[in-house]
């Protein structure tokens, strides 16, 4: 799962690396919002699309994807492009997150306020209720555990009156009902991916971004500069760029 | 079974959505078809021998033969590129000499596609025009277009001359003109065919009368002494014995067969072979006879009967001998659609429609199954000479073993080279078999001693009519006869014919034979005769002697627990007859697209799944018995959709929900009966259907993984935990939301036989079959030769590897419901395979070579290899041949053998074998 507040720049982006990613049927829906803000319509967004799919798999077999290009396309004016230029968490909500015992809790507890924010901002009807899979919820607050003690963590929280369940009991939903407009915006949130190491960076510090991707990870020493990720995409470049000229030519 | 003779044809098969985005006029290659699964294969039919005959084509089958054997021959040199040029060139003859350019099946995706597409639209130049919907595909929304050039004269031929001005019905005309387009093989032409009035027994019995005309709901009755008119002949005619003999030698079958499937003008049903001549002689005395037409004909001039319920159209010819110069005319060639078999099976498995109805302890579960579970169990075991039994090397003798390869690829494999068994595609594709087979296990496909048999009225009794002597038959009330029955001294059998419903649906019928019964029968060894004076037909839903099958078995559990119950008889309807133009065909084609048949059926299924939740005799269960009772005949009312009669489907009262919402202002009585109506909705589909339906499959895990985790984040247990907990130890909380847990189960989880059955073979069959899968080494080298490649060879098929594999997924990813759905994917990956083995060859045209290569690739990482099997199978084949010292291991039957199989006894044998 993959949150991104600026759709539009995410698309450009898309585009010009010619990347579906790895989940197409999400590229293409976002793709398809895209082209429709550009004034394109059913025709016009559908070849964009199909052009789009051929371009990063040139060997694509069109016709296999023709029934989620024409989903896409069909719902392309449904929603408009996010453009979200921060989360932001106030002075209140840290405090009651700093007041939870343990870091894991808190990690959670701030992984689900950035959440029901984001979707209150997509949707203002939305009453701050988070609809995420619990293992990417976890995922995102950087919380490792087991799923018992992830169920447990959730469970303090309801009862501590933080989380509200709804009575249908295959519904998994939550509502964060500790959400309060009235204080200070004091964080502003602009990546969704490690949540958790965001939190503990403005508390405690200790964190890096990755110079690259801009994604928050803990610090092992003070030359590091970029994620596990990045570092190894970089390295890989490196010694393709080397054995080029690893002749000596250069 | 007698094969196809004359080779597969391709031909188009366009989505209309594909066309109407193309503007009516497609470019289509063929190897874009084949991928694209726009291609399917079809086999000889009328229709397709008057397209070859029109355009010319003779002597196919030995072109393609020709080009194949040509084929081969160049897979066996060296790969060069003249060669490689060659055998692409050989490819492209292949494809230009079996695709049909000028028939192809439309699929209407929209209604509005149908009527556009009836103005004609181009695919690769060629300008199609609509021919006609057969029955199989209208319910597909499938309709059949030609190349409009030939159109007239098509149309011209299907028509055979008919007398125009008699009133058909549009549906049912359409059918028959489909007939046509049916697969068959075509045979000589029998010396003397005469057509004669079907053969009509009257007769009383008690009977439950369901009637739905004029009610919101239908009404039961039951009528004692109903007067019974049934056409005992309905379906079917008589062959001699030479005819019979003649038509064996045309099929290559080496057996006398003893009845066959016939197409001819109009015409569609089962001859079955019995010596009428034999029969005048004996019992009438007297040769002469009236046909349909009241003409005198003489019986020794005649090689073949059929009767007025076969030659659909008789009506509109003034005599025989108009029908047989028309047929003549428009070069209608008899053809056979299916003959009966050789030997009938001794197993053959159950489906739910048949158990679900029975009331059965859980012993008579536990016998039921056990038989299926011994055998999946001895294949689990690990044991390479179960694993060839259960593939199907069940009847080989050192005759048979030969003509026994080839047939399937797993098998094949174990017996060149046992040691094939450790070859982890082996394996893997084995215990996916092995996974498929106990999942069908669970949806009550049940091995029972048993078998299916094309059933027949009795030809003792239509001899008698034709020869108007008073009818009697051989056979009286509640008797049927089965030579295999007979042999292996069964009384009583239970026989089932699907589709079904209700219990009312099961006969139990007494095997019976005399000295005269075998005299007459003689020629009859493997189909099944019913009586001419009893309900049984219409008991078994309808049956007609047209080539529907019967399952007949003896299991002791099935045969005496089957409940005495009436006939039920549903209140006929007739469709509406007018002059059919071709818009009343197109709308009679719109009416009948999409099949309710499935549905009805499992709308009844669910009944049994809620009766199971009340006791016997209470109001529920009377309620619901009703139901189950009509359902035949909603059953047989989405039947007569297709035949475009306009009748009424179940009530949605019965399975919806919001359909049961009263009024504003509702009256006591409607209270209370929306609540007795919400306590029998039958909404949910049983929880053993979802081994049936993916989908469903996944609806439940979901529910399950969902409740599992609301249960933990408010109770910190897992709903097992919290079920443990005793009733009165749970706070209101947790009783609450238990009580919610089960009502919004999307499955019913009653205990119905079919959900018991279905769980028991979960506890019986829970092993981890990728235990058996991992661990085992096996040395692929046995699979190539020592041939020498370029590694660019080998690079370019690595290209072609990962396309096989992305292609693969996305046909495998889709979810199958229906075995629709399964023949659609078999075929495209059919295609799939055919494209990529031209590919593939365009590479590499040394087939050995190509084999190392691809085994390379395949088995050096832990990657499929599926591609290298379904590519150089042949190949490999012949390599483990040779490594397992060039002789074939089989089991054999033996009557002191080590190994058990299905109540038999067999033995491995070795056949040493030259190369």
């Amino acid at each position: 799962m993959e949150i991104i507040l600026d759709e539009r720049a995410w698309c450009e982006n898309m585009l010009s690396n010619f990347s579906i990613g790895q989940n197409p049927a999400g590229t293409l829906n976002r793709l398809a919002k895209y082209y429709y803000s550009q004034g394109f319509r059913r025709t016009g967004i559908s070849r964009r699309l199909e052009d789009f799919i051929l371009r990063c798999n040139p060997s694509a077999n069109m016709m296999r994807w023709q029934e989620i290009v024409d989903s896409c396309t069909n719902q392309a004016d449904r929603r408009p492009l996010i453009y979200i230029e921060a989360v932001y968490v106030t002075q209140a909500e840290l405090d009651l997150i700093a007041g939870l015992s343990g870091r894991m809790i808190q990690k959670l507890m701030f992984t689900l306020i950035c959440l029901a924010r984001y979707r209150n901002l997509i949707n203002p009807r939305n009453d701050s209720w988070v609809g995420y899979d619990c293992k990417d919820i976890f995922k995102m607050a950087n919380v490792q555990t087991t799923r018992a003690r992830q169920f447990a963590l959730i469970n303090d929280l309801i009862q501590l009156g933080l989380l509200q369940t709804n009575r249908v009991v295959d519904n998994v939903s939550v509502r964060v009902a500790c959400i309060n407009d009235q204080s200070e915006a004091v964080m502003g949130v602009t990546d969704f991916r490690n949540l958790g190491n965001q939190y503990c960076n403005h508390v405690s510090g200790g964190y890096i971004e990755c110079e690259h991707c801009g994604l928050t990870i803990k610090s092992n020493s003070s030359a590091q500069k970029y994620c596990k990720d990045c570092a190894n995409a970089m390295k890989r470049s490196w010694h393709s760029n080397s054995s080029c000229f690893g002749d000596g030519v250069a | 079974m007698a094969k196809q003779q004359a080779p597969h044809r391709y031909i188009f098969k366009i989505h209309s959505t594909r066309l109407r985005k193309s503007k009516w006029n497609l470019t289509l290659t063929l190897s874009d078809a084949r991928r694209n699964d726009e291609m399917i294969a079809l086999n000889d039919s009328q229709m397709i021998r008057w397209i070859d005959e029109i355009r010319g084509v003779t002597g196919l089958a030995e072109d393609v033969d020709s080009l194949k054997r040509r084929i081969r021959a160049l897979r066996r040199e060296s790969s060069t590129l003249q060669n490689r040029r060659e055998i692409k060139r050989l490819y492209a003859e292949l494809d230009q000499k079996q695709f049909i350019p000028d028939y192809i099946h439309l699929i209407i995706d929209k209604n509005s596609d149908y009527l556009r597409a009836c103005n004609g639209f181009t695919v690769n130049g060629i300008t199609y025009t609509r021919l006609l919907g057969t029955s199989g595909g209208v319910k597909l929304s499938t309709i059949v277009f030609v190349n409009a050039e030939l159109a007239p004269e098509l149309r011209k031929r299907v028509n055979n001359g008919r007398n125009e001005e008699v009133e058909q019905i549009p549906a049912k005309f359409e059918a028959y003109r489909a007939l046509t387009c049916s697969g068959s093989i075509p045979v000589s032409m029998p010396r003397g065919i005469l057509i004669v009035p079907d053969c009509e027994t009257h007769f009383s019995e008690d009977v439950i009368m369901l009637n739905d005309e004029g009610h919101e709901e239908p009404v039961m009755e039951i009528i004692k002494d109903y007067e019974v008119t049934l056409n005992a002949s309905d379906g079917f005619g008589l062959m001699l014995p030479s005819l019979a003999e003649r038509w064996s030698h045309d099929l290559h079958l080496d057996y006398v067969v003893s009845g066959v499937n016939t197409r001819f003008a109009w015409e569609k049903g089962m001859v079955f072979c019995f010596d009428f001549i034999a029969f005048a002689d004996q019992v009438a005395g007297n040769y002469m006879v009236k046909d349909a037409w009241g003409a005198e004909v003489d019986i020794r001039e005649v090689e073949l009967i059929l009767t007025t319920s076969m030659v659909k159209l008789w009506a509109s010819y003034e005599s025989a001998e108009h029908y047989f110069r028309c047929c003549e005319e428009n070069h209608y060639s008899f053809g056979i659609a299916k003959t009966s078999p050789r030997v009938l099976d001794d197993y053959r498995a159950l489906n739910y429609q048949f158990i679900q109805s029975y009331n059965l302890t859980d012993a008579q579960i536990d016998e039921l199954i056990k038989p299926t579970v011994d055998e999946i169990m001895d294949v689990v075991n690990g044991d390479y000479r179960q694993a060839m039994l259960f593939l199907g090397a069940t009847n080989l003798t050192e005759e048979t073993v030969e003509q026994q390869l080839g047939r399937t690829q797993l098998l094949d494999a174990l017996m060149v080279n046992p040691d094939a068994f450790n070859d982890p595609y082996i394996k893997k594709s084995l215990y996916q078999l092995v996974e498929a087979r106990i999942n069908r296990a669970k949806i009550g496909v049940l091995d029972v001693h048993g078998n299916y048999s094309i059933v027949s009225g009795d030809p003792y009794a239509l001899c008698q009519n034709i020869f108007g002597l008073e009818v009697t038959g051989l056979l009286n009330a509640g008797q049927i006869y089965n030579k295999y029955w007979v042999d292996d001294g069964a009384k009583d059998v239970a026989c089932f014919r699907a589709p079904m419903s209700t219990h009312e649906n099961i006969r139990r019928l007494h095997v019976t034979h005399d000295e005269q019964i075998d005299y007459w029968y003689q020629y009859i060894r493997t189909c099944s005769i019913l009586n001419a004076w009893d309900t049984t037909t219409a008991a078994l839903n309808g049956c007609d002697f047209d080539g529907d099958l019967l399952f007949i078995t003896d299991n002791k559990v099935l045969v005496e627990n089957i409940r005495p119950t009436l006939t039920v008889m549903c209140v006929q309807r007739k469709g509406k007859k007018c002059i059919p133009q071709e818009e009343d065909l197109v709308k009679a084609n719109i009416a009948s697209f999409g099949d309710d048949i499935g549905k009805t059926t499992n709308w009844i299924t669910s009944m049994y799944d809620v009766m199971a939740r009340y006791p016997a005799g209470s109001d529920e269960r009377k309620a619901l018995e009703f139901r189950i009772i009509s359902g035949q005949l909603f059953q047989q009312n989405a039947i007569d959709k297709a035949k475009g009669i306009v009748c009424k489907p179940m009530p949605r009262t019965w399975y919806d929900y919001h359909a049961n919402a009263i009024g504003k202002e509702p009256t006591e009585d409607d209270i209370r009966r929306r609540e007795f109506y919400l306590s029998i909705l039958a909404d949910k589909k049983p929880y053993f259907m979802r081994y049936i339906y993916p989908d469903l499959m996944k609806q439940y895990n979901t529910y399950i993984t969902n409740t599992n985790a609301k249960c933990s984040m408010l109770f910190r247990m897992t709903v097992d935990e919290l079920q443990a907990i005793p009733d009165d130890r749970l706070t209101e909380e947790q009783r609450q939301f238990l009580h919610y847990y089960y009502e919004r189960m999307p499955v019913s989880t009653a205990d119905s036989v079919m959900n018991r059955i279905c769980r028991r073979i979960e506890d019986a069959l829970s092993v981890d079959l990728k235990t058996y899968i991992r661990g085992s080494s096996f040395n692929h080298e046995m699979l190539k030769q020592d041939t020498e490649y370029v590694a660019s060879q080998k690079l370019q098929i690595l290209q072609l590897y990962k396309q096989y594999k992305q292609s693969m997924k996305e046909i495998m990813s889709k979810a199958t419901t229906s075995s629709e759905d399964d023949e659609k994917k078999r075929n495209a990956q059919e295609m799939l395979r055919r494209q990529f083995r031209i590919d593939s060859l365009s590479v590499c045209s040394d087939a050995q070579q190509l084999c190392s290569i691809m085994v390379d690739l395949c088995y050096t990482k832990e990657s499929s290899k599926r591609f290298v099997w379904d590519i150089c199978g042949s190949e490999m084949l012949d390599n483990l041949f040779r490594a397992g010292g060039s002789r074939l291991t089989y089991p054999a039957k033996e009557p002191d053998g080590e190994l058990h199989f299905r109540g038999q006894r067999y033995t491995m044998v070795t056949k040493e074998c030259g190369i």
